[in-house]
């Protein structure tokens, strides 16, 4: 495994379009850095730009500190697993797992290949599956062993691309964790992109969060989700969504010069105590809690109450705000608490 | 609007019966759902309610109107499908006034139906964009403004938000709720996904194999489920289920995991069996540093607000959730125990949930 490094790095189709803007990124030998960004943020051009699949226009990729900037894909030696399981339909998943270790490049003797492919598939539980054809497999065990393929290797990264996305949501629960204990276990380096901010807080050692092709910010989970640099990554991270209204709304006295807007997470409105006032316009039951919304001063405001809520729909209720946790925010957008 | 009653409904294809002695009454202006996986019969359930396949046997009834055989052009009823049908050429107003065009509405009367569905979706700015430049979610808001149109008195969705991505998707969820309560709709709503029926529905019927296991308001179905299907089905993460190898009696309120006693609430009615399930869902257990169920962190998921540990122990996996605040190491050893009475006993026999103080 490797460190990998990107310097400057900008990618721009048709002359004007820049998918990958000035971006600079270090990705430490065994992390797990997970990329976050909406469709277009430029996640999936950053990846291929690794494993040497798009040409860059400008800035150097590097890896353990060496300039991979120009070498070709095949001597990259990166693990690309993608969103649609590609599997070979008629081998069996032995051979699917022991495929990338056949190539001469690597001259593996055949002991050597079934004892690698056995541990891939028993930490993947698919080893009782060695012998079945991919497409007697359920669509969980064909990822399973579409991301099994990457890891019988041991290449200087794993590049992800959204593979979790295609299953249920359930799998994606339990695929999750394990991953990660996975990942934990081989040390393994893995640059993973998606678009799922629960993947991305679960899974990763540090998120970058992509706006634009620009890298916003940079930080683990906790950093970015209590302390993020704009409204922009406020939003990213958060389910129910944060709530970022004008300041005025709240006028509150101790607040830094300039502030205009405020950022308060749903979980610091409690509900049924406190001075405010509003009326209950939405709630939404989502199992251990529920999310209220409440109109207060013509504005939304959603707060997350533990438990099932016993309330109507146009009552009024009062809340109360947890003014230490509040977010504050220039005309720029940008944190300045 | 309308009240949607079905009646022993059953629906075979040659030797396979994908819908099972139905019964369901929806109320009118309710929010409908129903809910389970691929092949559990919610599909056609849903569309022999909008007629476009016929019950075997049963009875559909729209309000006083018997409508089984009725054709669907026949029934006063809107269908949005999972994946939008609309005419690509054609710009928004025209998609939107299809439907009314079709049975010969008046021009004003048209126009008059087409600005307001698209007011009520906010697409009256793009009413003159072609559909190929609109964005997922803004042609989504069309196929549902080309069933508005028609002011019908139910609508049917099938899965309408499967193809958009999760971010989209929450604010989707909010908006069609909010759609449904403005136009005191009656909505039956067909998904697999838990979270979106918990979010939107007034009820939610699950499904499986062909049947309706359990009809109830979202907190019923999440709290109280009536079977061990049901309880894994809804929540997420899913409820974890400790097996134990114990015949439960009436009047039990303990019982035994690994040696060690857990409070359960009040049973009223024997197990069939010897070996049952304790479920429990990870927001009612908690850690404590000793008298708990033992096991080793293998996982901490870090939420936000929230944290979920998934603890290894000798009969499998349980979630615990704890505050995001709590920090624990990978492999330490950990103990849990139930952090109130919120526990449901379900039958190793039979699958289903044995009543007691807590469920009756």
């Amino acid at each position: 495994m490797s460190k990998i490094e990107l310097k400057n790095v900008t990618k721009v189709y048709d002359k004007t379009n820049k998918a990958i803007d000035d971006l600079s990124l270090i990705i430490n030998d065994g992390e797990f850095f997970i990329l976050l960004g909406p469709t277009g943020a430029g996640k999936t051009t950053t990846l291929r730009s690794i494993a040497g699949l798009e040409k860059i226009n400008s800035g150097k990729i590097l890896f353990d500190d060496e300039d991979y900037t120009s070498v070709q894909p095949a001597f990259r030696d990166t693990a690309f697993v993608f969103q649609q399981f590609s599997l070979y339909p008629h081998y069996k998943v032995f051979d699917n797992l022991a495929f990338p270790l056949k190539s001469r490049l690597r001259n593996l003797s055949k002991d050597e290949i079934k004892e690698k492919v056995e541990k891939i598939a028993k930490m993947l539980k698919i080893e009782s599956k060695l012998n079945n054809k991919a497409t007697e497999l359920s669509g969980g065990e064909m990822q399973r062993v579409a991301i099994g393929r990457a890891l019988v290797r041991d290449p200087n990264i794993y590049l992800m691309d959204e593979p979790l996305s295609s299953l249920d949501a359930k799998l994606r629960e339990t695929l999750r964790v394990e991953l990660k204990n996975i990942q934990r276990n081989l040390g393994a380096t893995i640059l993973y992109v998606t678009h799922d901010q629960a993947e991305a807080t679960t899974m990763a050692d540090r998120i970058g969060v992509l706006e634009e092709g620009k890298l916003v910010q940079v930080g683990t989970p906790e950093e970015i989700y209590n302390n993020p640099k704009s409204t922009y990554v406020a939003h990213r991270l958060g389910s129910p969504r944060i709530n970022i209204i004008d300041e005025e709304i709240l006028s509150l006295k101790d607040k830094p010069n300039n502030t205009k807007q405020l950022g308060i997470r749903p979980e610091n409105i409690k509900i049924n105590t406190g001075t405010y006032e509003g009326k209950i316009r939405t709630t939404e039951a989502l199992g251990a809690e529920t999310v209220i919304g409440i109109e207060y001063k013509q504005i939304e405001l959603l707060a997350l109450f533990q438990g099932s809520f016993k309330g109507i729909k146009g009552d009024n209720i009062k809340f109360d705000i947890d003014t230490k946790n509040i977010l504050y925010f220039n005309d720029r957008n940008e944190n300045i608490s | 609007m309308a009240t949607i009653k079905i009646e022993n409904l059953q629906k075979s294809f040659a030797d396979f019966t994908a819908v099972k002695n139905s019964n369901l009454t929806i109320h009118n202006k309710e929010f409908f759902v129903l809910l389970g996986p691929s092949g559990c019969g919610k599909t056609t359930t849903l569309r022999m309610i909008a007629g476009l396949e016929l019950p075997t046997s049963g009875k559909i009834y729209l309000d006083q109107d018997e409508v089984s055989l009725l054709r669907a052009s026949e029934r006063d009823i809107a269908f949005v499908f999972q994946l939008f049908a609309l005419y690509p050429h054609m710009n928004v107003k025209n998609n939107l006034a299809f439907p009314l065009k079709m049975q010969k509405y008046s021009r004003t009367e048209i126009k008059e139906r087409v600005m307001e569905a698209a007011k009520l979706l906010r697409i009256d700015n793009i009413l003159d964009a072609k559909i190929s430049s609109l964005a997922g979610g803004d042609r989504q808001r069309v196929a549902l403004g080309r069933a508005l149109v028609r002011r019908p008195k139910a609508f049917l969705m099938d899965e309408p938000l499967g193809t958009l991505d999760s971010e989209f998707r929450e604010l989707m969820c909010l908006e069609l709720r909010k759609l449904h309560d403005d136009i005191d709709a009656t909505t039956v709503y067909v998904t697999h996904d838990q979270q979106e029926a918990m979010s939107m529905a007034d009820r939610i019927a699950v499904m499986n194999e062909g049947e309706i296991l359990q009809a109830d308001a979202p907190s019923v179905i999440y709290n109280k489920p009536k079977s061990k299907f049901v309880a894994s089905f809804i929540g997420s993460p899913a409820m974890n289920f400790i097996p134990f190898n114990q015949a439960v009696q009436k009047n039990q309120t303990e019982i035994n995991i690994e040696g060690v006693k857990i409070k359960i609430p009040n049973q009223h009615e024997n197990s069939a069996g010897q070996e049952n399930f304790l479920g429990i869902r990870p927001e009612n257990l908690k850690l404590v540093s000793n008298g708990g169920i033992s096991g080793k962190v293998f996982g901490i998921e870090y939420l936000g607000s929230r944290k979920i540990v998934t603890i290894d122990t000798s009969f499998g996996k349980i979630k615990v959730r704890i505050d995001s605040n709590v920090n624990l190491d990978i492999e330490e050893n950990v103990q849990f125990t139930p952090s109130n009475n919120n526990q449901i006993i379900f039958d190793g026999k039979t699958d289903k949930s044995l009543i007691s103080d807590f469920l009756s």
